[in-house]
């Protein structure tokens, strides 16, 4: 089921309702909401939800095992044994067919041809977010940050439908403690929800969905048969189709739980305002980089072990950053080009970093302490002082500004482009097409519109964000229907006839 | 339940009855373009009853009126009547003589440079026993040139999806081709009110003037079909088939253009899932029938090539390598199945087409 269909929504209109009836009695709210998220997820493919199932009584088994054992080694052995476990299961749904093509093209290119059994195995939606959420679970038990749940309250935490398939990827603690007692019905942030609904629809149809079907797919499909503006147009228009996508799925999935009493983390702040690659990660799925600081990079060693092994772990964790993200080498080559950036940028900058606890995203007051603290294995987080939001824009120096925000911003399209691309010989073709004259067929005022606008609205003060929720959380029930009603019908009119396309995140 | 709450789930409510009364028809749709199953069955006996009542009140068409400024419109518009499709009535002129064809008047614009020699193999226009013999006969191959380039059709479903564009890459760079992807994923021809094709195809023709088309079309037909006498015909019965059939001649007679354009229609590959392999078998074999009906049709075995002996497989060698050639959904083709499905439709293209080699 995806959010933005008449089935969603008489699903969601009937769940909410139930919800609201059933919070006030724990016992009976949370296998109903339990059951309705695995209706939402079986709803694709009904055998997915056994899979989600076994990747539940696997991780809270492994957590409480964790958690009793009796000693240090054999916490290691388990967690060992749970991180392998979900790694398992991701890699054989995602990276099976990847792997063995892989191995066998090497094996055929040195003169060592085997016969591999090359399998396509059917993907799981949203295998890649829950297998994170899981394994954050089960290392911040492992490292004492919090203690298992109960087993229904981990099961409604890994399977909670807004956020199931595409993220945000919300940490055990920050979802558990808003179980441990009933949502208070009068402290629903309507007005941040409204908006979040509106505005995530209206940039996932109108602007992501309008600008693949007409700019984005035919260049990138055919790029030969396009001329330089369009092609570079095309570039710009897959940055902001990307972020629309993804946001705007974001909001919408954010917007549902504030409806259901529950707050999500935010999951990206203006990215293409960033003025460094650093400050890139740091607004750019956010959910997704500080995973990925917390329980890879800083585990690596972040940046304690030298200047070599700190770039040595950057590199690896934006290359692995990139193959969470589909099984394909293009994807890797994308995070290649952030890991390198960021690894240059590093070097600019000397060590002035390694004060502020490590390049990737900080959230403030936050730490990552856990664990015994005096030994800095691969699993355990050491305590590090929290480091501060820093905004690596100097002020007083506007034209630097600029200068770097060009670059950076063009460093990430270029990244954009092998993500983007289904192989490296459209990338070659997307080059050639630029140095052709050809007029333009796709351009046209809308979509320049189109592409303005996501960029744009990146800049828009967060004061403006917040009167206005602050604003609509003062209307009443017939403004907020007339709001919600007149973004449906706005939307669904701009729609292609066939509907929503498939949000991009989806496919991992 | 306090107002914050109460308030959030009746705004949501309220929006959604709202929205339900002013567009039931899109309700409609996307209930005809659903599995068979509750849901849809669900959908349509809410959608059907609010159609009729939204009807009574103008409210659709009120709302229609106000948003009329926001359509893009990508093709044919969606309508309340009766898909062509699913008219009784709807007639196909016929197919334009064989002498017409090959008169110099209609070729000297488009064909300049025409090869003069008959196609080679086997695989050209088969007719009933009704039809003029000359129709039979291999038309002479026409050489594009960059003057007069082939201007060539893709469209389908999602199963276009990669074959349209590897195959637009191979033909661009030829420099007499020019080649349009129209690619309408999730349509079928067995939910005309979700995409009526023959509206679609028409609107096509109009718009893109195609020498030829080639059409992959299918993946999402493996569901219940409703008739033109408003029954249902089940998936797989023999009036689906029959059904299916009429539907491929009438859009495939709309792109032919009355036996002036060929009509390339490649046929579906077994997939993973043995119903769905089924169901497209009857629509390949519902295809082949089709295809002695339609002067300039022609079914493009695919099949052979990716799944012979009617076998699934994910992978297949290829240059001597074992490739994956299959999407993980165990339908559509990935990028590396997609190429050798466009180099099987450029070899059939070949035969109406003096093409340069890529």
């Amino acid at each position: 089921m995806i959010f933005p269909t008449p089935e969603f929504a008489a699903f969601f209109v009937v769940v909410l309702w139930i919800s609201w009836r059933l919070m006030p009695h724990p016992g009976r709210w949370k296998p109903f909401v339990l059951a309705a998220s695995y209706v939402f997820y079986g709803y694709a493919d009904v055998r997915f939800t056994l899979l989600l199932a076994a990747m539940t009584v696997m991780n809270q088994l492994f957590a409480v095992r964790i958690h009793r054992a009796t000693s240090r080694r054999a916490s290691w052995w388990l967690i060992r044994g749970a991180v392998a476990g979900n790694l398992a299961v991701l890699g054989w749904f995602k990276y099976y067919g990847f792997f063995v093509s892989s191995v066998s093209a090497t094996l055929t290119r040195i003169g060592l041809p085997v016969p591999l059994p090359i399998l396509q195995v059917a993907l799981p939606v949203g295998v890649s977010f829950f297998t994170f959420q899981a394994l954050s679970y089960v290392i911040d038990v492992h490292r004492r940050v919090i203690q298992p749940a109960k087993p229904l309250d981990f099961a409604v935490y890994l399977a909670f439908f807004p956020h199931l398939v595409a993220g945000p990827i919300v940490r055990a603690r920050e979802f558990l403690p808003q179980l441990e007692s009933p949502r208070d019905p009068r402290r629903v942030e309507l007005g941040r929800a409204a908006c979040l609904l509106v505005g995530g629809l209206f940039k996932k149809v109108v602007l992501a969905d309008v600008l693949a079907t007409r700019l984005v797919d035919p260049v990138f499909g055919v790029p030969s048969a396009h001329g330089a503006a369009d092609v570079l147009l095309a570039v710009y228009a897959y940055g902001a189709q990307i972020y629309c996508d993804f946001s705007g799925y974001t909001d919408m999935a954010t917007g549902l739980a504030l409806l259901l009493g529950f707050q999500f983390p935010r999951n990206f702040d203006s990215p293409y305002t960033a003025t460094s690659l650093q400050d890139f990660w740091r607004r750019w799925h956010m959910t997704l980089s500080r995973w990925l600081r917390d329980y890879l990079y800083i585990p690596l060693g972040g940046n304690r072990r030298g200047e070599w092994r700190t770039r040595g772990n950057l590199m690896l964790t934006m290359l692995l950053g990139g193959l969470w993200h589909g099984a394909a080498w293009n994807f890797v080559i994308w995070g290649g080009i952030h890991g390198t950036a960021l690894v240059l940028e590093r070097s600019r900058r000397g060590d002035a970093d390694s004060d502020r606890g490590g390049v990737l995203a900080a959230e403030p007051g936050a730490t990552t302490q856990g664990g015994s603290g005096s030994r800095t294995a691969v699993l355990e987080a050491p305590a590090e002082p929290a480091p501060s939001r820093v905004r690596p824009h100097r002020r007083g120096r506007p034209l630097r500004t600029m200068v770097a925000w060009l670059i950076t911003q063009h460093v990430v399209l270029l990244a954009w482009v092998f993500f983007r691309a289904p192989d490296l010989h459209t990338v070659g073709d997307l080059a050639g097409s630029l140095w052709d004259g050809a007029p333009s067929t796709l351009v046209s005022r809308a979509l320049l519109l189109a592409v303005l606008s996501a960029y744009a609205v990146q800049w828009a003060p967060e004061s403006w964000r917040e009167r206005i929720h602050g604003t609509v959380d003062g209307w009443g029930t017939v403004r907020l229907a007339l709001l919600l009603a007149s973004a449906v019908l706005a939307t669904s009119a701009l729609m292609p006839r066939e509907g929503v396309a498939p949000f991009i995140y989806f496919r991992f | 339940m306090r107002s914050r709450a109460r308030t959030g789930y009746t705004s949501v409510l309220v929006a959604a009855v709202t929205v339900l009364l002013l567009t039931p028809t899109s309700l409609l749709r996307q209930g005809e373009a659903m599995q068979d199953g509750v849901t849809r069955s669900v959908t349509l006996a809410v959608a059907r009853p609010v159609s009729a009542v939204s009807g009574a009140l103008h409210l659709e068409r009120t709302a229609g009126a106000l948003l009329a400024g926001l359509h893009i419109g990508d093709g044919a518009e969606a309508s309340t009547g009766t898909p062509l499709l699913l008219r009784k009535d709807l007639t196909l002129p016929p197919p334009v003589p064989p002498e017409a064809l090959r008169s110099p008047g209609r070729g000297a614009g488009r064909a300049a440079g025409t090869g003069g020699r008959g196609a080679a193999g086997g695989a050209g226009i088969r007719g009933q026993s009704g039809l003029d013999p000359r129709l039979l006969e291999d038309p002479p191959r026409r050489r594009p040139t960059a003057a007069h380039p082939l201007r060539l059709l893709v469209t389908g479903d999602s199963l276009v999806g990669y074959l349209g564009a590897q195959l637009a890459n191979s033909l661009e760079s030829t420099g007499v081709v020019h080649t349009q992807v129209d690619v309408h994923n999730g349509t079928g021809l067995t939910r005309p009110f979700f995409v009526d094709w023959a509206s679609l195809a028409a609107q096509q023709v109009e718009r893109f003037h195609p020498d030829a088309t080639v059409v992959m079309l299918g993946a999402n037909d493996d569901i219940g079909m409703p008739l033109p006498n408003g029954r249902v015909a089940a998936e797989g019965s023999p009036q689906w088939a029959a059904e299916y059939q009429r539907r491929l001649e009438i859009v495939m007679g709309i792109l032919g253009q009355r036996g002036r354009a060929p009509v390339l229609w490649l046929s579906l590959p077994v997939a993973r899932e043995a119903r769905r392999s089924h169901d497209y078998a009857l629509i390949n074999a519902a295809a082949r029938q089709a295809a002695r009906a339609v002067p300039s049709m022609r079914v493009v075995e695919v099949g052979e090539r990716l799944t012979p002996g009617g076998r699934y497989r994910d992978s297949m060698t290829i240059d001597r390598r074992n490739r994956i050639v299959r999407q993980p959904d165990g339908v559509h083709l990935n990028q590396t199945g997609s190429r050798l499905a466009a180099d099987i439709a450029l070899d059939a293209l070949r035969h109406n087409y003096d093409l340069p080699r890529v």
